[in-house]
């Protein structure tokens, strides 16, 4: 674990290397995630503006659904999304996954880890500012049970989405060009920000526990608000083993079926 | 002691294709890029794999590196399954490919060399020692904090080579590593590796086009045509072989020398001002004699086969 976490600190610290050369790059990526939260909390107004609550939710709680539904994504942005993007485009492509695979340390986090984008950690800092202006502009009282489980719930979910991101890239060892599989997950990203009771029964089914997209954002917050339901916490820990059992087996099968590319 | 064995070893690429014609049925075309490959190196060994484009010498490395799951057939690398992926295993490897780059683009080879440090787990001490003689041997001390993309080819591949042997392999898969580089640059990898494989005792397989490499570094080659195993052994027996004659060149000065030259034994012609004879080792002691009575010893050069000539020959002819 020592081990990642080094790898992990001298990437961040070569991408910083990186990004310092290139600050119109970070500030344009910054700027793409506030004018996309700008946009969002107006479209929230427009729709707030016709009605009270969405199922039962109301304005601050949307709101800081949405901003903890947009952290999970930026950390996840930030951390290994280049990496995958990379992977299922070109890695799987061109050959360059050999070098990972070659290498004393499981090529699944290694390449997850291996392109990490600094401006979405920058972007994530007003995303949980926004969470607390939520919080705090809606006089949502919580208590300390509640924060200890939403925490949890928190890491376990960062976790869950994780493994739906790789999952999403994985056919990239069978199919080779599938060039739109990364973007799977920004389409999927969209549904995080509404409350779970919005959804038809069948669709929320499916989001809850096929592809539990919506468990992601929709457990902990309702875990934050209202009193903890052992039966959600549970789940979540539940979906989240499931989830990394079948990814790291689908990886590995991947894995053996890497033809890589000719010299 | 056998560092590398493989029994039967072999690769099959299926690719399935879907057309309309056949609609519910899917088209399979397989390819097979190895086929039955028994071999097997001991430790120390310095050995060139040969073989025409498509021969499946990349695919047996890529498998023996554990890049690439064969279709069947068993592989012991340093008494590990390589395809296993132990970490004991690949801390004892290294690949170097000519074609691909394993640093980072932007950064300071430096950085990426830090990097490689961790993911190897090598201590500080023999990081250190590692990198200080990768510098000594390759002369790499200025582009220690040059960019990757800042980089010509051959300054590139010195980076990557001194990458590969942070971490003290014991074998090192070597795959076209002096591709595109000029006579300085691939003068220079080979000196490293030459020293690398004494030196170190390091196990050494190399795949190149070029027979300069295989010539310099080699003295045991194994080709490979179409995925099977066709020659191994050494270099020289090769040449003595497939090429059992000697190359006699005459520089003919004027008309007299390229009159005396039409009375010589063994087969000849004449290409520009150069009379080239090319006798059986057995003849060659009776025309070398004649040579040397009719023509100034200055003009003369005796050699051995060119070995891409011979290589090429074996190509073409298919014969092994």
């Amino acid at each position: 674990m020592k081990k990642y976490f080094l790898i992990n600190w001298i990437i961040f610290k070569n991408a910083y290397i990186r990004d310092k050369k290139v600050p119109g790059a970070v500030f344009a990526g910054v700027m793409f995630h506030l004018v996309d939260i700008a946009m969002i909390i107006i479209f929230f107004n427009i729709i707030f503006s016709n009605t009270s609550s969405l199922a039962g939710w109301n304005f601050y709680q949307v709101l800081f659904l949405y901003a903890f539904a947009k952290c999970i994504v930026s950390i996840n942005s930030g951390w290994i999304k280049g990496g995958l993007n990379d992977f299922a485009t070109e890695l799987i492509r061109r050959g360059g996954f050999d070098f990972f695979m070659t290498k004393p340390v499981n090529p699944m986090i290694l390449v997850s880890m291996s392109r990490p984008r600094l401006y979405a950690f920058i972007a994530g800092i007003f995303e949980v500012g926004l969470c607390f202006y939520a919080i705090f502009a809606g006089h949502i009282n919580i208590g300390l049970a509640n924060i200890f489980w939403f925490i949890i719930l928190a890491i376990l979910v960062n976790m869950l989405y994780y493994f739906l991101q790789v999952l999403t890239v994985v056919p990239a060892f069978w199919f080779i060009k599938l060039w739109s599989l990364q973007d799977l997950m920004s389409r999927f990203n969209q549904v995080m920000r509404y409350p779970a009771g919005v959804f038809p029964p069948v669709i929320r089914f499916i989001l809850m526990s096929v592809f539990p997209i919506i468990a992601i954002s929709f457990i902990p917050a309702q875990t934050l608000f209202y009193p903890p339901k052992i039966e959600y916490i549970i789940y979540i820990i539940l979906i989240t083993l499931i989830f990394g059992m079948i990814t790291n087996f689908l990886w590995k099968l991947g894995q053996s079926r890497y033809s890589s590319a000719s010299s | 002691m056998n560092i590398i064995s493989s029994k039967n070893i072999s690769k099959k690429f299926v690719k399935t294709t879907f057309s309309w014609s056949k609609f519910w049925q899917l088209q399979k075309e397989e390819k097979i890029a190895v086929k039955d490959l028994n071999i097997e190196i001991e430790e120390g060994e310095f050995v060139g794999f040969l073989g025409p484009n498509g021969a499946g010498k990349t695919t047996f490395l890529k498998m023996l590196s554990g890049i690439m799951h064969p279709t069947s057939g068993e592989a012991k690398v340093l008494g590990f399954t390589p395809w296993e992926r132990d970490h004991n295993f690949l801390r004892q490897i290294a690949i170097v490919m000519g074609q691909k780059n394993q640093l980072w683009w932007d950064l300071p080879a430096i950085d990426s060399f830090n990097m490689l440090k961790e993911v190897y787990s090598v201590p500080e001490a023999e990081f250190k020692k590692n990198l200080e003689m990768m510098i000594e041997t390759l002369q790499i001390k200025d582009l220690l904090s040059k960019r990757l993309r800042n980089m010509s080819l051959g300054e590139r591949m010195k980076c990557e080579l001194a990458a590969s042997f942070l971490h003290s392999p014991k074998i090192i898969f070597l795959d076209e590593p002096t591709i595109g580089l000029d006579v300085v640059s691939s003068k220079s990898v080979r000196e490293f590796l030459k020293t690398i494989n004494r030196e170190k005792k390091c196990t050494l397989i190399l795949t190149s086009h070029y027979m300069g490499d295989i010539e310099a570094l080699c003295k045991r080659v194994i080709i490979i045509d179409k995925g099977e195993k066709m020659y191994d052994g050494d270099l020289n027996e090769l040449k003595t072989k497939y090429a059992p004659e000697k190359k006699i060149e005459i520089f003919l000065e004027n008309l007299e020398d390229k009159e005396k030259f039409a009375h010589l034994g063994g087969k000849k012609n004449i290409i520009e001002n150069k009379g080239i004879i090319h006798a059986p080792k057995e003849e060659i002691g009776a025309i070398v004699k004649d040579v040397f009575t009719l023509f100034n010893a200055e003009n003369i050069i005796i050699s051995e086969a060119d070995t891409e000539e011979v290589i090429t020959k074996i190509f073409k002819s298919k014969k092994y």
